[in-house]
């Protein structure tokens, strides 16, 4: 048989009588046009969490929103985005290449400084607006309750009488890392065998099965996880710290390193000053709030606030402290893509050569599909790229979009169908479209923030 | 003990409640409608509980579950298509014996089997889940990397008929978790791309794995048409003679079910094939199984409802997924920061429970409403694709679209799609894909933790017992599997 597109497409008059419809829609999904003329900020503000949903900073930042909502400190909403993965790397790189417009903001603590000495990315805090650092969190060292060390200073013996042996538990790049580094880097002698464990819950894992002999811990999962056989041997401070009175500081045991780690909120650079100025003020009230004040405290979260100067200052300072460690750190590994690859084609080729023995035994495979079946595919194929495209590129309101996607998909496939009921089969079309169009608007854009 | 009391507390207030049996009813009508599987609810699901509470979230989703697992007996016995590839099996007895003039005994037998397995995997799932845990943190990276090695070898070796063909799909699962950021923070295989520096986000794969090239089948066969056996109520409930007859294979095929789902990587499809295999075997009327036999019908529904429980308890303990939808579960709960292992007990403990009674409460409301309502469930196929199929595709691109807001992850979805087509034409298994997908990164991230560790040496591998238990398990059947392959030709 041959085929002809055009038996695919409605006829013209239904076409013309759904853009009828369809008109009346439009001011419906045109709720949420922005007035581009009204001073900053006249649409959402996108917050991008390089970690994941629930994690310390997705926790510290709905704590900030929270209180931003609270006080109405913003005429627009803050939306949250998480990020995650490659130590924070995947959202700063994500909002370096933002638009510097003032309606993007990172929230990324000391990690940001520690990527940098890692040397898996280029980039460091010089490349954004910093806007302000709010909140710091005390960390400690932490071996097993049973561990043989009582001190750091044990530890550290260990650590230069037998160079590489004691393991070490850290996020690779992170702060959990650098700590480590800078304790072996002060003692002289002393070597640590670095391994990659991962995020606070992996390192007690570690620690607690013994698989790993010292690690780093925020205050914050050191508190947590203490019930559990997790022992403190040094807190990283100047002085001990009043929820934790019985743990010395590292300085008592002659390692003259401290520790915090800082939440910093920062603008693509080149973000106009005014912008960047007018956020910092939003987080600074935010930061004064009642609530924060106390959901800080119960984190044991220092509710400190920097900007300006005072910011440019610390951030400097947190540099060159991190700045003088040697990272270096070889990869064990074979390579195992390679090896991954090769295994692949070696069992891809024994699939064909299979297939190849026993082809005479394939013949219930034959059920053939019509050129048309192929056509309709494609057409389809067209159309969710269509919808996808005008959705993201263009940013076209959901509602009329989707609409209009699901009635035309609706009568692509139902040609057949339309031919034994045409009245009933385009009514349930149209009215499927219209209720699963406003409905995806509903949820998604009203419920969801979504920001196409 | 008190935590689940007041986990099952929780599931009675209304929108829990409500969530559960909306989850459980939605998986059940998607189950037993032919082209939609559980898999693609649970993943399409997925994004719409971003702005729900964690636990909420994970009750409609293993409710879900829970029902997409049963729902597939209606059509495998009134239409001779199994809703779901799990009720494959059931096609086998419940539609001779539907066509036999007795449908209402077929459903029955089906749904009493399933809501029994599933609470018998339940009492697995209470009793071991929580001990598991505890001792998770005595596995040591190279245990673990060895475990996650046998259920890779599991999982190719029984899904599919060739056993070249699985370890081939999850291989090329393995690949495809490549591009990203290796373990120590080094970019590879982006093609310069910066948002694949987190690598393919599972969400999106597995809706176009799963969702996508479904979908694309069911357009070639738009117009086909199956036709119903009309349903009757007779023999609808199981009689007393019934449970004492049937009573020793359902424990045998629940059982069976469970420890399959535990094992790491092979879920509901394999658990029916596995227990009707053993129904059979030790049936004192083998001759009947194919014709409509009672006991085919039991065993294979109430084991691929027990694997949902017994699924659950490495997913759980370990974070290591038992299934295709383990997998999507695992996702969700990274999403809602509820992370498995021996620390969820004491962070997560409503939420953990509350999964755990789920399990039971969804298995009760699944037999309620699929008694009830079996004959209306019939006829959901009837439902226009023409009206279904498009409404699912949009939820496919605005899902990816919803995970992090970029239109990348849409692309990769629709790219996966096509790979996933491609997969089933040339019938290659998709399961071994997904497994080897979502285990390569926590097989990498342990190998290398393990290295780190023992400075480079790959001897604790084989000279602590735990690790060498499960290499030699993994090489056992391999060798069995290669074995019994060349004994069949």
């Amino acid at each position: 048989m041959k085929c002809r597109l055009a038996c695919l497409w409605p006829d013209f008059a239904i076409l013309s009588r759904l853009f009828t419809l369809l008109l009346l829609l439009i001011p419906l999904s045109f709720t949420q046009i922005s007035l581009a003329e009204q001073p900053y900020p006249n649409q959402p503000i996108q917050l991008i969490v390089p970690f994941g949903p629930g994690g310390g900073s997705d926790t510290f930042a709905r704590i900030i929103k929270a209180a931003i909502d609270e006080q109405e400190l913003l005429d627009q909403p803050l939306v949250i985005i998480n990020a995650p993965g490659a130590g924070g790397t995947i959202g700063s790189r994500r909002v370096r290449n933002e638009k510097a417009d003032g309606y993007t903001v990172l929230l990324l603590h000391d990690a940001i400084i520690t990527a940098k000495y890692y040397k898996k990315v280029l980039y460091g805090p010089e490349e954004f607006e910093p806007v302000a650092g709010t909140g710091q969190s005390g960390m400690v060292i932490a071996v097993h309750v049973d561990s043989p060390h009582e001190s750091l200073t044990d530890l550290l013996i260990k650590a230069s009488e037998n160079t590489d042996t004691v393991t070490f538990a850290a996020n690779l790049g992170a702060p959990s890392h650098f700590i480590g580094l800078m304790i072996q880097e002060e003692h002289g002698t002393a070597k640590f065998r670095f391994v990659n464990s991962g995020g606070g819950a992996d390192r007690y894992s570690d620690i607690k099965g013994g698989h790993i002999e010292a690690t780093a811990f925020s205050l914050e999962e050191y508190l947590r996880f203490k019930p559990d056989g997790i022992r403190a041997l040094a807190y990283l401070g100047k002085e001990r710290h009043p929820e934790v009175p019985e743990i010395p500081t590292a300085i008592e045991q002659g390692i003259n390193v401290t520790s915090k780690n800082t939440q910093y909120w920062w603008m693509p650079k080149g973000t106009p000053p005014e912008h960047v100025q007018f956020f910092a003020k939003v987080l600074e009230k935010a930061m004064q709030s009642e609530s924060v004040q106390t959901k800080l405290k119960s984190m044991k979260i220092d509710p400190i606030y920097l900007s300006g100067d005072a910011l440019a200052q610390h951030l400097k300072d947190a540099d060159e402290a991190y700045a003088g460690v040697d990272p270096g750190v070889e990869s064990p590994l074979p390579n195992l893509p390679l090896i991954l690859s090769l295994l692949t084609l070696v069992f891809g080729l024994a699939v064909i050569y299979q297939r190849k023995l026993g082809s005479h035994q394939q013949t219930e495979d034959t059920n053939s599909i019509s050129k048309k079946d192929w056509a309709l595919v494609a057409v389809s194929g067209l159309m969710v790229a269509a919808f996808a495209v005008s959705l993201i590129i263009f940013e076209f309101p959901l509602g009329i979009v989707s609409t209009l996607f699901l009635l035309i998909m609706g009568f692509l496939l139902s040609s057949e169908a339309r031919k034994t009921k045409p009245i009933f089969t385009s009514g349930l079309i149209i009215i499927n479209s219209v209720v699963f169009g406003s409905l995806f608007h509903l949820i998604f854009i009203m419920l969801f923030e979504l920001t196409f | 003990m008190q935590e689940l009391l007041d986990a099952f507390t929780y599931l009675t207030q209304p929108y829990p409640l409500f969530l559960l049996v909306l989850g459980t009813i939605l998986g059940i009508v998607v189950g037993a409608m032919p082209g939609l599987t559980g898999a693609m609810l649970i993943s399409l699901t997925v994004p719409l509980t971003f702005g729900m509470e964690g636990v909420d979230a994970l009750i409609l989703l293993v409710s879900m579950y829970v029902g997409s697992v049963s729902g597939g007996l209606i059509t495998a016995t009134l239409l001779r298509m199994p809703g779901t590839p799990a009720s494959m099996m059931t096609t086998l007895d419940g539609y001779p014996m539907a066509l036999a003039g007795k449908p209402g005994r077929a459903l029955g037998l089906g749904i009493s089997a399933s809501a029994f397995g599933g609470i018998v995997s339940w009492f697995f799932l209470l009793l071991l889940a929580k001990p598991m845990a505890n001792i998770s943190t005595q596995l040591s990276p190279f245990d673990l990397f060895a475990l996650v090695m046998t259920a890779l070898v599991l999982i190719a070796s029984v899904s599919g008929k060739s056993l070249a063909a699985g370890i081939f799909a999850g291989l090329l699962g393995m690949l495809f978790s490549v591009p990203g950021t290796s373990p120590i923070g080094d970019i590879r295989w982006t093609g310069g791309f910066t948002q694949l520096n987190d690598g393919f986000k599972l969400l999106p794969v597995l809706i176009g794995l799963y969702a996508i090239s479904q979908i694309v089948q069911d357009i070639l066969k738009i117009d086909e048409k199956g036709e119903a056996i009309p349903m009757n109520r007779t023999g609808m409930f199981m009689s007393l003679k019934d449970w004492t007859s049937q009573g020793f294979n359902l424990i045998r095929s629940s059982l069976l079910g469970t420890w399959i789902g535990l094992l790491p990587g092979i879920g509901a499809n394999i658990g029916s094939v596995v227990a009707y295999t053993a129904a059979k075997n030790s049936s004192k009327t083998p001759e009947e199984f194919g014709n409509g036999s009672e006991e085919g019908i039991v065993a294979s529904e109430a084991a691929n409802n027990a694997t949902v429980g017994g699924a659950l308890i490495p997913l759980i303990a370990l974070g290591i997924p038992g299934s295709v939808i383990d997998a999507i579960l695992l996702g969700a709960l990274m999403i809602h920061n509820v992370q498995p292992g021996p620390l969820l007990f004491k962070n997560n403990p409503l939420e953990v429970n509350v999964m755990i009674a789920t399990v039971l409460v969804a298995n009760i409301v699944m037999a309620l409403f699929m008694v009830l309502f079996a004959g209306v469930l019939a006829k959901l196929m009837y439902v226009p694709r023409s009206i279904l199929l498009p409404v699912i595709l949009a939820c496919c691109v605005i899902g990816s679209f919803a995970l992090s807001n970029r239109g990348f992850d849409v692309a990769v979805m629709l790219g996966f799609g096509a790979i996933g087509y491609v997969m089933q034409r040339l019938k290659i298994p998709l399961a071994p894909f997904v497994i080897g997908f979502v285990l390569a990164p926590i097989a990498e991230n342990n190998l290398v933790e393990g290295l780190m560790a023992s400075g480079g040496s790959y001897l604790p591998l084989v000279t602590k017992p735990v690790s060498l238990t499960f290499l030699i398990i993994a090489a056992a059947l391999l060798i069995l599997t290669v074995r019994k392959h060349f004994n069949e030709k």
